[in-house]
């Protein structure tokens, strides 16, 4: 067993790409037999920052619809999170401001990234979120990412999990 | 309610074909029943229990998923064989009972945090109960527990969930503090177990319940090995196991067997029957509230009369049931029986012995004790290390079932609280360490069973070499003093360090450096 576990939750509406960005990421994970069961999957990634070695488990929440408010018992004692927004959702602020209250509802603001998926489709696409980092300091980075092609995934994890420690 | 059948048919859309036949059929029953909470609880252990044995790996294949009907005609068989048992063994049904109730055997115990849900410690019984993926399975259970007491909390009236159930295994959650343990047996656990099971983590979260609060993932921090010391004696739950096995005889055994051929059909009418008592049942299990009953049976009467059977612990338990049910509407005839006498003979002594051998293996403990029967008395003797231990001690022990009168005689072990400090590039001791001295060795001979720890340390100025040296010599000397004064020689572990200790505060550098050319005592826990 490796000395160091995180947490690491997984927020992001229905369908943003949160699944399919762990299975790039991630070697292991339970099947998604379960997740229309219980609203979350885990998933274990081994990572190495600098000289220290570290299990990440990611847990994905299932993602809220306008009926389905996410299971905010998981997010519960996470000590990272990733904020995953569509690039075609063009009210992205407010998405964010959302996640980021109900994240801070549950646990003490947490190192967080932001993450637009789905950047194949719309490769030219620029957040503006100067606004929304100085307003909330755990933000601690921005990716723009593929789950497609796999662009920036990668960063985007290892990121989160430096911020962490 | 629509929500979780809809989420129980995208299982089973999921689901590998064989199974698919027997989730249909569960789910008929739920939409039946739709407005039956506990049945879709009931629906969704087994289900759980799958999706747990499906990823634990290869230890886990045997006891995969039963239906919950073929457990309950278990009861009956398992009811049946005991009074075979007593016939033949000629000893009393309650003893056997008792034993009955030992007989699991624990094979893998999580220690898991209970806010993020990441594993602090795993425990096997053996190789052959290793988990893949511990850190998965742990966070997993969380997730599940979590899941499942929501909604129980949000459905039913029900507590806690504490037993996943499936085949012939269980995962027994006990949760205290900010921990919780889940511990995987084979069997269900009945009081006993259950018991001792909440008896070590009280142990553990009076002990260690600060850095438990604390974890951020980063399990360096945990005393892993003292915590894991105290989590390994419920490993011995499952010599008892061995035990029973070993005292039935192989004729009887075969005997056994063949009664038990020829009237299972009878059972499984007999199985029948009692779904209709179930009702029953339940409204009168509703009845009970504060008193429990172990090993219960119900069975039916002539003109619907019901009778229950089983065991209560304390008469004062056996006389609030009855008072219950003269009170009730419900015509249920009384034939259960407290075994507070006989608890207190065999059951008590046993938890007294358990608890005492799991305290002598904390490091620094040496406990006696005399436990007398008839005045359900206990008196214990002994050295712990700390004030800490002491109160846990006496915490535990007065909340062994059954006993009523005390005697508690622990000691605490000393601190040694003062330093002997040398002169620089000395290891001459001063004269007026002589009192000292003569102090510590009068504390050393009334505690020969420890060893003390003699660390000699130097200031940083100089060569690693010469220091490492010189500081061996200072323990050396004092070592020697206190042999004059009576000491075993090898009572001592000797200790040198070129450097200056960790305890010292930096108030100013030329201060450091006095304090830091010292020798310091302390106990070395572990018996030899
Ligand atoms: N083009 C494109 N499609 C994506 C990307 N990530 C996910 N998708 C698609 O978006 C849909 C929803 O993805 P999923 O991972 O299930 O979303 P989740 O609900 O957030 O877990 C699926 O059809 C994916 O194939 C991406 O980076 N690019
Ligand atoms: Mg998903």
């Amino acid at each position: 067993m490796i000395k160091i576990q995180k947490k690491v939750i997984l927020i992001g509406n229905f369908s943003v790409g949160k699944t399919s960005l762990i299975k790039r990421f991630v070697e292991n994970s339970f099947s998604d037999d379960y997740i229309s069961t219980i609203g979350v999957k885990i998933s274990k990634k081994n990572v190495q920052i600098y000289d220290q070695k570290a299990t990440l488990l990611i847990w994905d929440i299932e993602g809220a619809t306008k009926i389905k408010p996410i299971n905010t018992i998981y997010a519960r004692g996470a000590h990272g999170a990733i904020i995953v927004i569509d690039v075609q959702d063009k009210k992205y602020p407010e998405q964010i401001k959302e996640h980021i209250r109900i994240c801070n509802s549950v646990v003490k603001e947490i190192p967080s990234v932001l993450v637009f998926n789905k950047i194949d489709l719309e490769p030219d696409f620029r957040a503006n979120i100067e606004e929304l980092k100085s307003q909330y300091p755990q933000i601690k980075g921005s990716f723009y990412t593929s789950a497609k092609t796999g662009e920036e995934v990668e960063e985007m994890f290892f990121k989160i999990a430096k911020e962490i420690k | 309610m629509s929500e979780e059948l809809k989420r129980l048919k995208n299982l089973i859309l999921e689901e590998e074909i064989n199974s698919i036949a027997q989730l249909k059929k569960r789910i008929a029953i739920l939409e039946e029943e739709s407005n039956n909470k506990e049945k879709v609880i009931d629906a969704l252990y087994p289900i759980m229990g799958n999706m747990i044995s499906r990823y634990v790996g290869e230890s886990f294949k045997d006891f995969m998923y039963d239906l919950n009907e073929k457990m309950k005609l278990m009861v009956f068989i398992k009811a049946f064989i005991r009074k075979i048992k007593a016939k033949f063994l000629g000893i009393s049904e309650i003893e056997l009972l008792l034993k009955d109730s030992l007989i699991v055997r624990i094979d893998t115990i999580f220690l898991i945090h209970k806010e993020s849900g990441l594993l602090m410690i795993d425990l096997y019984r053996d190789h052959t109960t290793k988990i893949k993926e511990p850190e998965m399975v742990a966070s997993m259970l969380s997730a599940i527990r979590s899941f499942v007491n929501e909604w129980v909390a949000e459905n039913t009236k029900m507590g806690e969930v504490n037993t996943i159930e499936y085949g012939n295994s269980s995962i027994y959650i006990e949760s205290a503090g900010s921990c919780y343990l889940a511990v995987v047996m084979r069997g269900t656990p009945e009081f006993m177990v259950k018991n001792k099971i909440s008896k070590v983590l009280e142990y553990i979260i009076e002990i260690f319940g600060y850095q438990i609060g604390k974890f951020d993932g980063d399990i360096t921090k945990l005393d892993i090995k003292e915590i894991s010391t105290t989590l390994l004696t419920l490993f011995d739950i499952k010599e008892n196991h061995k035990k029973t096995k070993g005292k039935i005889p192989f004729l009887s055994k075969l005997v056994l067997f063949i009664l038990f051929l020829i009237p299972t059909f009878w059972f499984i009418q007999e199985y029948r029957e009692n779904l209709v008592i179930e009702k029953k049942r339940d409204i009168f299990i509703d009845n009970l509230k504060d008193v429990k009953i172990y090993d219960m049976e119900i069975s039916k009467l002539k003109n619907n009369k019901i009778s229950v059977n089983g065991f209560v612990m304390s008469d004062n338990d056996l006389e609030n049931l009855n008072f219950k049910l003269q009170n009730s509407r419900l015509k249920i005839k009384n034939r259960v029986t407290s075994i507070e006498s006989s608890l207190v003979t065999t059951q008590i002594q046993k938890e007294v012995d358990k608890s005492i051998k799991i305290f002598n293996k904390i490091e620094g403990s040496d406990i006696e004790y005399k436990f007398d029967n008839s005045l359900k008395y206990i008196s214990i003797k002994g050295i712990v290390a700390d004030k800490k231990r002491k109160n846990s001690l006496i915490s535990i022990i007065k909340n062994i079932y059954g006993l009523e009168n005390f005697n508690f005689q622990i000691e605490t072990l000393p601190i040694f609280e003062k330093q002997i400090y040398f002169d620089n590039n000395e290891f001459k001791i001063k004269d007026k360490y002589k009192i000292l001295l003569d102090k510590y060795a009068k504390i050393m001979l009334q505690y020969t069973q420890y060893y003390v720890r003699i660390t000699g340390y130097t200031n940083e100025i100089g060569s690693t070499l010469v220091n490492k040296k010189l500081s061996l010599n200072r323990a050396e000397m004092v070592k020697e003093e206190l042999v004059k004064r009576g000491i075993n020689r090898d009572k001592f572990i000797l200790d040198s360090v070129a450097s200056e200790p960790k305890e010292i505060l930096i108030l100013s550098t030329k201060k450091q450096k006095e304090l830091s050319r010292c020798v310091i005592f302390s106990w070395e826990l572990i018996k030899k």
